[in-house]
């Protein structure tokens, strides 16, 4: 419970879909300030004495579940009567006892609570209240729908029985696990076949650089499954939405992307934009040789060497294989005569820049346009050139050293040689 | 000085004297020029990477970011519309681009992948993974000092 | 020449410096087949004097702070004029003097010089050696660079091992559990106040126990060195010395030009130690023997019984002049020689395997 105190109500309530206290509230007889002060009540005493996994575990992780803090008990979902001593009593129809509810009513169950706006203000008015209505439209929700009990649920990615707020990282949801949360059921080729969906996504997407900055780095901004499929809506996204997705994250990359020639041109194709070069679950950290026309280029797929695009591909390419050609050797040789000894501060600064401008010009790279790729990648080489002609009046300085001391070098040798003859004499 | 060999014409012991004179004169001057270089105060007096001046406040109106060079690293002063002077790292956390001030959305901005950040140089928005490394403000008269913490 | 001459006779009149002349004048100095190893002492107070002078030039710049020390040194090696040449010169010198100081004491033992009397003179050398050394570890540190750090890190943990008292020593020697800024501190006072006090004091008792018992003779050239004249020590001696230190400059000068020493990285005492984190030259053979000693031997830790074993020999080499009685006596002593021979082969040995990397 001082584990979950640390996060703010309206977030610890977020995305909680199941056992929500309508029933329990609603009822007359059980006022909610009973159910407050104890929360679990009888049912908990009975169920954490007993000996079968099945009946005593619910009653184990409820203990630690998000929906206690706000005084839940176990009656919001299951009915009952959390005050009786005696279980008969305790779990008669005559208390409105439900028993497990089947995952057909699950949805409506926790949207009891949790699509109603006036009661969910009441605990966390910040906490939005669509989930419901995503889910329905979501593939899950309209096969669930349908009758078909396979299909995810509210408790499939949230757990039952010991829930955690979305934020909270031990949850299922939390960022850094909803991968393997959907995994349970979209990386199982038996579950899949039926629905005819691949199930090589996760493996994909644990090779994407998504994933690395994810766990790697611990961005938790880094986008998982849910990011780009949504989370209670989850749907993929289509051929006309998949770049307005990436675009919430790479903006400019999109705008850029839409004002090229290539923009209308994928529109009216009906190809995808984004994927049709960095792939989808595997998207690779983007490298230069995307670019051009040699083998494994993006470009490759639609143009060759004899038509305008592929000849614009080649010279964008050329373009910034001279500038990073020339950054890395500027930066070389910068740091060479660092090890050296040489004050490189002012090189330091034009390095900056010659990186800076490659990091521009390869976002103008989305324009498609070879002369705004120009424009950055001459200030690089620019930059790059000024700190390759410091490093070299460095190399130029540590020769005039050398020389220096050369001299010193010949007077002493000189005067070494005089004395030895004085002393033959 | 060798009076006693005798069979050593003695200009030709002159000569190597002066020769000798000479060379021992220039070992002497290459070890007392670079030393008397050495202690004559240098251009720069101190090892002054730890501070800086930024600017002048006068032209730093509210509301408005100046770059500044900090050791080999660009480094950002603002002025917040209250007046606040904050001084940041102005490299990007994201792929090391030079932010910049934004007086329309009151944040610092990186143009290279639209990274913002807001006035106390905390990533809001877009890819910058950190926030970007807070110096230390110190205003002399008119003069903007800007320190490494800690 | 008038000049110098008034100013002799000026001094002259109020110093009496007459006698000091007479003495100076009558000094000789032996010759025989191994005169040439005289020189080496001379040679290593000549690099001390480098090592004083360019010491001092630093410390017109040099900050001994955790947070400055490293710019304080990188200010020194690029915006001070000719700082790269001082700090370059500092630190090849420091190198030299103690390869230089080791020859002196080879040579000193192969001669046997150190029997009676001049035990004393043996006894200030090996102390000044061990200073020489102290000087290296303290001044190693001083430009807080990653490597320096973690060298320091590994060479003050090893006193930890001496027993009973080794983790309060480590703690005085880092002044607090780990090397940090109150270590530069720490090192920096003992780097440039306490060795040098201590250093010049057993020189002056050094330069004034030989002076008062002329040089030795080893015991296999006495017949050559009574046929042959001694060597005036004014102006033959002093002369051929002057070509050793001239030749110790030119060497200084080149190692300057042509490898300068570099700064490294700054230290970051959070980062995790760099693999191959080595000691000084001069301390490799005990690092790497410390090394080849396994982690439990007798039922006692190996490091700190290989510790044990280092003090004894050092003891055993300080000892040397009282324990062969053979030298004082004037006899031929080929145990001492052979001791002496050993001891060089694994010094050289192990150092030079190290640099080959056959440990690593």
């Amino acid at each position: 419970m001082t584990q979950q105190g640390r996060f703010h109500l309206p977030i610890a309530l977020l995305t909680a879909c199941v056992a929500v206290a309508a029933p329990a509230l609603a009822s007359p007889q059980k006022g909610p300030a009973q159910a407050a002060t104890t929360p679990g009540g009888t049912c908990l005493t009975c169920h954490l004495q007993l000996d079968e996994p099945a009946l005593k575990n619910p009653a184990v992780g409820f203990q630690h579940d998000v929906h206690d803090r706000p005084g839940l008990g176990c009656v919001a979902c299951h009915g009952g009567d959390p005050t009786a001593d005696d279980p008969e009593d305790a779990m008669s129809a005559k208390h409105g006892f439900k028993g497990a509810p089947n995952p057909g009513e699950i949805p409506r169950l926790c949207g009891s609570c949790h699509a109603n706006e006036v009661l969910i203000r009441k605990f966390a008015p910040n906490l939005p209240t669509d989930q419901l209505s995503q889910y329905l439209t979501s593939v899950h929700g309209k096969l669930n729908s349908k009758g078909d009990t396979k299909v995810a649920t509210c408790i499939s990615c949230h757990g039952v029985h010991g829930i955690y707020a979305a934020n909270d990282p031990r949850s299922s949801v939390y960022p850094t696990r909803v991968v393997d949360t959907c995994a349970k059921c979209h990386a199982d080729a038996k579950l899949m076949a039926p629905y005819g969906i691949p199930t090589d996504q996760v493996a994909e997407y644990k090779k994407s650089v998504h994933f690395k900055a994810l766990t790697d780095q611990n961005d938790l901004s880094a986008p998982t499954c849910n990011d780009c499929h949504g989370s209670h809506g989850a749907t993929p996204p289509g051929v006309s939405s998949i770049s307005n997705v990436c675009g919430t994250c790479h903006p400019q990359n999109m705008d850029l992307f839409q004002k090229s020639p290539h923009g209308k041109a994928f529109a009216d194709l009906g190809m995808g934009a984004c994927e049709a070069c960095h792939g989808h679950h595997d998207i690779a950290k983007p490298t230069d040789d995307l670019v051009g026309l040699q083998k494994g280029a993006a470009c490759l797929q639609c143009h060759d060497s004899g038509d305008p695009g592929g000849e614009a591909a080649i010279a964008i390419r050329t373009a910034l294989e001279l500038a990073t050609d020339t950054d890395s050797r500027a930066t070389q040789e910068v740091a060479e005569a660092q090890r050296k000894g040489m004050l490189m501060e002012d090189a330091d600064i034009e390095l900056q820049t010659a990186h800076e401008e490659i990091v521009k010009a390869r976002l103008q790279v989305h324009l498609a346009a070879l002369a705004t790729v120009n424009e950055h990648t001459s200030k690089s080489v620019t930059a790059a050139k000024k700190a390759l002609e410091l490093a070299a009046a460095a190399r130029h300085e540590i020769h005039v050293r050398r020389t220096g001391l050369s001299i010193a070098f010949v007077f002493i040798v000189f005067a070494i040689i005089l004395l030895v003859i004085k002393i033959r004499g | 000085m060798n009076h006693e060999s005798g069979g050593v014409r003695p200009t030709r012991r002159r000569i190597i004297d002066w020769l000798l004179g000479t060379a021992v004169g220039g070992v002497i001057a290459s070890i007392v020029y670079p030393v008397l270089r050495y202690v004559l105060p240098p251009k720069v007096a101190e090892a002054q990477t730890n501070s800086v001046m930024a600017g002048k406040l006068s032209q730093l109106p509210p509301n408005s970011g100046h770059i500044f060079r900090f050791g080999s690293k660009p480094g950002i002063v603002i002025r917040t519309p209250t007046g606040d002077v904050r001084a940041f790292s102005a490299v990007c956390t994201h792929l090391q681009c030079t932010v910049q001030y934004r007086s329309d959305l009151e944040q610092i901005w990186c143009a290279c992948h639209n990274g913002h950040y807001n006035l106390n140089g905390i990533n809001v928005s877009g890819p910058p993974p950190r926030p970007l490394t807070k110096y230390k403000v110190a205003i002399k008269g008119d003069d903007i000092w800007v320190s490494r913490e800690g | 020449m008038g000049i110098l001459d008034r100013a002799y006779r000026y001094l002259d009149e109020r110093l009496e410096l007459q006698p000091l002349v007479e003495f100076a004048s009558h000094k000789e100095v032996p010759r025989h087949r191994f005169d040439w190893a005289y020189y080496f002492g001379g040679l290593t107070l000549f690099f001390f004097i480098v090592q004083v002078c360019s010491g001092i030039l630093l410390l017109l710049y040099y900050r001994p702070t955790a947070e400055a020390a490293f710019e304080s040194v990188q200010f020194i090696m690029t915006h001070v004029p000719f700082g790269w040449l001082v700090r370059s010169i500092h630190s090849w010198s420091a190198n030299l003097m103690i390869l230089s100081a080791f020859l002196h004491m080879f040579s000193v033992l192969f001669m046997k010089s150190y029997a009676k009397p001049r035990e004393m003179t043996w006894w200030t050398g090996c102390l000044m050696l061990a200073l020489a050394l102290g000087f290296g570890f303290s001044g190693y540190l001083l430009p807080w660079n990653k490597l320096a750090f973690f060298a320091t890190r590994v060479g003050t943990d090893m006193t930890s091992k001496v027993p009973f008292i080794g983790d309060w020593l480590m703690h005085v020697l880092r002044g607090g559990d780990d090397v940090t800024g109150a270590t530069l501190t720490r090192f920096f006072g003992i780097h440039v106040a306490v060795l040098p006090m201590l250093m010049t004091g057993l020189i002056v008792l050094h330069l004034l126990f030989i002076q008062r018992q002329g040089i030795h003779v080893p015991r296999g050239a006495t017949e050559e060195s009574k046929a042959r004249p001694g060597m005036k020590f004014f102006p033959d001696f002093a002369l051929r010395e002057a070509v050793v230190w001239l030749i110790g400059l030119a060497l200084l000068a080149f190692l300057a030009a042509y490898f300068p020493w570099n700064l490294g990285v700054k230290a970051d005492p959070f980062a995790s130690a760099p693999a191959g984190i080595k000691p000084e030259w001069y301390f490799l053979f005990m690092f790497e023997s410390l090394k080849l000693i396994p982690g439990h031997v007798l039922g006692f830790e190996g490091e700190l019984l290989g510790l044990g074993a280092f003090a004894v020999l050092g003891m055993f080499w300080f000892l040397i002049p009282l324990l062969d009685r053979r030298s004082t006596r004037g006899e031929r002593s080929p145990l001492f020689t052979a001791i002496g021979a050993v001891a060089l082969a694994f010094i050289a040995g192990m150092t030079l395997l190290s640099f080959l990397g056959v440990f690593s």
